[in-house]
Formats: structure tokens, C-alpha cells, sequence
């Protein structure tokens, strides 16, 4: 496989998801009507920490403005996330198909073509709406250091891929008729909730061991001062650990595949 | 005879269900752990004094049987007829012998009755491992049967009313959506009702959606007030079924009457 140059891959990047908006707003009520869910997510989420906070000043040590911002990174993080990489989830599929070896043939790195493929018109508007709350978090008086979210949003990105990979990887072995992505997407919802909410247990698993709170968590646990910031680096050595060995079982799977159909 | 044809499908489906375990074994993971994180959100919070009409044992009783009752009270067969619609595949199934109308609902119940057993199983883990007393009167175990029963029906009415969208509106994705989204929060699935300042609970019994999770779970629970009408509450929930059918019966026979299909 070639690696595209990063021009040429922007530019299809480009075209894809200009394709894929244009086609969405072809069908215009259902396009009003994911605007206007859209909306009512971005207040419901203003809604529910206000909502919590009406009879109280923390919980559990966390206050109305460290609840924006832990909600505002998480969701940001996974629409991010989504806006980039979120075409490989088509991948089973296509497997299940028989279409995939349409996308072994393009001249194009695989990869490639699938983050490049048109997604949702509701999908960049979502990475605004979080950023808007992430705003007025900060205004709110919240405390987040930029060069910390940063990090935090590519490793967790990178975690994200190499574990979809490897699930995916799975569909060259066995026809699953079962969607495993949805459930590793349910297991990262646990980075929205603050760590402390868990028990300790929880809390060493999901920020060593199977880094789900490298989405949110792990950068208010280090600006709190609860874990040394080297760690990140820690948590990073072992997402990258799981990239190698998912890229490793990937390619591992994709030897074993084969097409029978016309 | 058209009965016996319905009990095939249903029999046809429920053996497709039976040989999808795997699929089904998935969702009632991810199923089990929005719940699981809803209980420790909502536990903490009440534990932090942020809702004071809960305790810690109710807001999690209330949670889980959210879970259950949305195997039994949510329906998604709109789906299924809106690709039937969308597709054109609907047009060999009007001219069988037996009304299309039932076929989706009975698919759907076929594919629903495995499924769920396991679902009481989490109820009883979820109670057992978080100590949950249950003080549950005769009476509240009635009056919540009869409610869960009405607001079932009035679900899957309104299913209807959606399915009957997909003749009107060629991609009706987010609509669907859309309506899953605002009933979630509006019924009281996601979370009680009760914890919203007085005035959203006093207008929304304006509304269908507090009929179905909200007054279901709450009797199970036995979080009613203690001057709680239960005549009107009945009367209504019966008044919104009557509304929600006609509307999708209008809407179904006026679709229908509007769909067109070329193609061989």
C-alpha cells in the first residue's frame, strides 16, 4: 500500500465529506430536523449540568464549571474523532458485503479511503457545538490547559482507532452479524463521567490498563494535581502499544482475506 | 386463517432472533452499561444532595427499570417500514393476503420476546448488587401493570404515526431520531421527571410522553403523591391512545393512498 501524499489525500478528504453534506441537505426536512436535534443535544447538555447543580456547589469534588469542561473535552474529543477517522466503522460492512475489495483496488492507501469517504453533514457542526461549550466553560471561570487538551484529544484519537481497528480486524476471521464497534463506543462512554464518580478499581483500569479516561479525565486528574503529569506520557506508551498491535493483527487479518462474487 | 398466517411470521422471526445471539448478547451489553453509568452518575449526585426526592436505593431502582421497560415499551419497526417504503419493497407485500400493517409489529415482537429474558436477569443483579429494598404495595403493582400495558399500546401507536411519515417525507432518518431523542428525555426514560423543576412536570402532562416511563415506573417504585388522581391519570393515558390511533390511521390510509411505485 502507498502512502498518499498528504495534498492529494486532503483534497479527496475534501471533495468526500463536500459530497456527502451536498447529498444530506438533498433531503431537507430530515436535514432541518438534524439541525434542530442538534440544537436541543447542545441545550440538553447545558440542561443537565445545570440541572445537577441546582441544590449543590460539587460533587464528589467537581464543580458546575469542571462538569462543562469534562463533558465539553469528552464530546469534543469524540467528534473530532468522528470528523476524521470515523469511516473505518464502514469497513465491516463492506466486508459483509463483498464490496471491500472495491477499496483494496483503488490506488490510494486503504485507510485513506476510508476517513476520506462523505460522512454526515451533522458531524462538523457537532465538533462546533462542543466547542461552544467548551467556551463557555472557560468563561464560567473553568481551568483547562490547551497544550494538555491537545495531547489528550490525538492520543485518545489514536486509542479510539487502534481499538476499532482491531475489532474490525475480527470481521476477516468471522461474518459477526453483531456491530462490536457500538459496544467499544458504549465502553468509552465511561470517560464522561470525572473518575472519582468510580471506584478505585475502575479508576486504575480505565486510566492504565484500558486508557477510557485519556478522553477527558486523566487532563483534569493531572491539572488537579491527583496524578504526576509524567503519566500521560505512560498512558501514551501503551496507547501507542495498542496502535502496534492492532496495525499488527490488521495486517495480519487482511492476508487471510478472500472474495468469492462477481 | 389470516391469524394462522401472522403466528408464521412470528414464528419465522423468532427462529431468525433465536440464531442471532451474538447480536442480541451486544446490545444487552451496551444496554447494560448506558445503565450502569446512568446508576453511578444519578447515585452520586444523590448522594451529593442534588436531587432531594430521591434516595440512592430509588434513583437506581428507577434507572434499571427504565432498562426492562424499554424492552417492553419502545418499538423501532418505523425503521423497517421506512426502508420497506423507501426501497419499494413494500409494494409486494400490499397485494398478500393479510394487512401489512401488522407485519412489521409482529416482526418486531418476534424479535423481542428472547431478547428480553435476559434483561430481568440484569434487573435483579443491578438490584442485588446495589442493595435495593423493594417495598412494592399490591396495589401500586397493579395500578403500574394497567399503566405499563396502556402506555405500551400508546408506544406503539405512536410508531405508527412515524412509520406513516416514511409516505410523506422520502428520508425520514432524523425524524425518527428526533423523536427518539426528545421521547427519551421527555418520558422519563433517561431520567425521572420529578427531578426537573415543578413547572416542566406540570407541562408536560400536556403532553403523551410522561404517561409512558415517568407514571409507569413511579407506581412501580411508589413514588406517587399521596393525592395523585388515578382516574384522570387513566382516563388520560386511554384518551391518548384514542387521539395517537386515529391519527395513524388517518395518516397510514392517506399514505398509502398517496404511494407510488414504478419498477418491475
Amino acid at each position: 500500500m502507498k502512502l498518499l501524499g498528504i495534498k492529494k489525500f486532503l483534497k479527496i478528504y475534501y471533495l468526500g465529506n463536500k459530497y456527502g453534506i451536498e447529498a444530506d441537505m438533498e433531503y431537507k426536512t430530515d436535514f432541518y430536523f438534524m439541525l434542530i436535534r442538534l440544537i436541543f443535544t447542545t441545550l440538553m447538555v447545558f440542561g443537565m449540568v445545570e440541572l445537577f447543580f441546582i441544590n449543590t456547589e460539587e460533587l464528589n469534588g467537581w464543580t458546575k464549571q469542571d462538569f462543562y469542561l469534562i463533558t465539553a473535552v469528552f464530546m469534543l474529543t469524540k467528534s473530532v474523532f468522528e470528523l476524521l477517522l470515523i469511516g473505518i466503522t464502514e469497513i465491516p460492512g463492506d466486508i459483509k458485503n463483498g464490496y471491500f475489495d472495491r477499496s483494496l483496488l483503488k490506488p490510494i492507501n486503504l485507510f485513506s479511503e476510508y476517513t476520506s469517504r462523505g460522512r454526515s453533514a451533522y458531524v462538523l457542526p457537532n465538533v462546533f457545538a462542543y466547542m461552544c461549550i467548551l467556551i463557555y466553560a472557560l468563561k464560567l471561570g473553568g481551568r483547562l490547559n490547551i497544550a494538555l487538551l491537545i495531547y489528550s484529544i490525538i492520543i485518545t484519537c489514536i486509542f479510539y482507532f487502534a481499538v476499532l481497528l482491531f475489532i474490525i480486524s475480527l470481521n476477516f476471521f468471522a461474518n459477526f452479524q453483531a456491530n462490536f464497534t457500538d459496544l467499544f463506543r458504549e465502553i468509552m462512554e465511561f470517560g464522561r463521567i470525572p473518575p472519582s464518580f468510580y471506584g478505585k478499581n475502575i479508576q486504575i483500569f480505565f486510566t492504565f490498563i484500558f486508557p477510557v479516561f485519556s478522553s477527558a479525565g486523566i487532563v483534569f486528574l493531572v491539572q488537579k494535581g491527583e496524578i504526576p503529569a509524567y503519566l500521560l506520557i505512560n498512558i501514551g506508551i501503551v496507547i501507542l502499544a495498542f496502535l502496534y498491535f492492532s496495525l499488527k493483527f490488521w495486517h495480519y487479518s487482511i492476508r487471510r482475506y478472500t472474495s468469492a462474487s462477481n | 386463517m389470516r391469524t394462522k398466517k401472522y403466528f408464521e411470521i412470528f414464528k419465522i422471526n423468532l427462529m431468525s432472533s433465536a440464531s442471532y445471539q451474538l447480536e442480541s448478547f451486544n446490545w444487552f451489553i451496551v444496554a447494560s452499561i448506558s445503565t450502569l453509568l446512568s446508576i453511578v452518575l444519578f447515585r452520586t449526585a444523590v448522594s451529593n444532595n442534588a436531587f432531594t426526592n430521591y434516595t440512592e436505593e430509588s434513583i437506581t431502582l428507577y434507572i434499571v427499570l427504565s432498562l426492562v421497560l424499554n424492552r417492553i415499551m419502545d418499538w423501532y419497526f418505523s425503521w423497517s417500514v421506512h426502508v420497506a417504503v423507501a426501497e419499494g419493497s413494500i409494494a409486494t407485500v400490499l397485494i398478500k393476503p393479510y394487512k401489512y400493517q401488522l407485519t412489521p409489529l409482529i416482526e418486531e415482537i418476534a424479535h423481542k420476546v428472547l431478547p428480553t429474558i435476559p434483561y430481568f436477569l440484569i434487573l435483579a443483579v443491578f438490584i442485588l448488587a446495589f442493595n435495593v429494598k423493594i417495598s412494592l404495595s399490591p396495589l401500586n403493582l397493579f395500578y403500574g401493570l394497567i399503566s405499563l400495558v396502556l402506555a405500551t399500546i400508546l408506544r406503539i401507536l405512536i410508531t405508527y404515526v412515524l412509520s406513516s411519515l416514511s409516505f410523506f417525507i422520502v428520508r425520514t432518518n432524523s425524524v425518527i431520531w428526533f423523536y427518539e431523542w426528545v421521547s427519551a428525555i421527555l418520558s422519563g426514560r433517561a431520567f425521572p421527571l420529578d427531578i426537573l423543576p415543578k413547572v416542566f412536570l406540570e407541562t408536560l402532562k400536556f403532553t403523551p410522553f410522561p404517561y409512558t416511563y415517568f407514571f409507569t415506573i413511579s407506581f412501580f417504585i411508589g413514588n406517587i403523591p399521596k393525592n395523585f388522581n388515578f382516574v384522570l391519570f387513566f382516563v388520560t393515558q386511554i384518551f391518548w391512545i384514542i387521539l395517537t390511533f386515529f391519527i395513524a390511521k388517518f395518516l397510514w390510509k392517506k399514505g398509502i393512498k398517496k404511494y407510488e411505485i414504478v419498477g418491475n
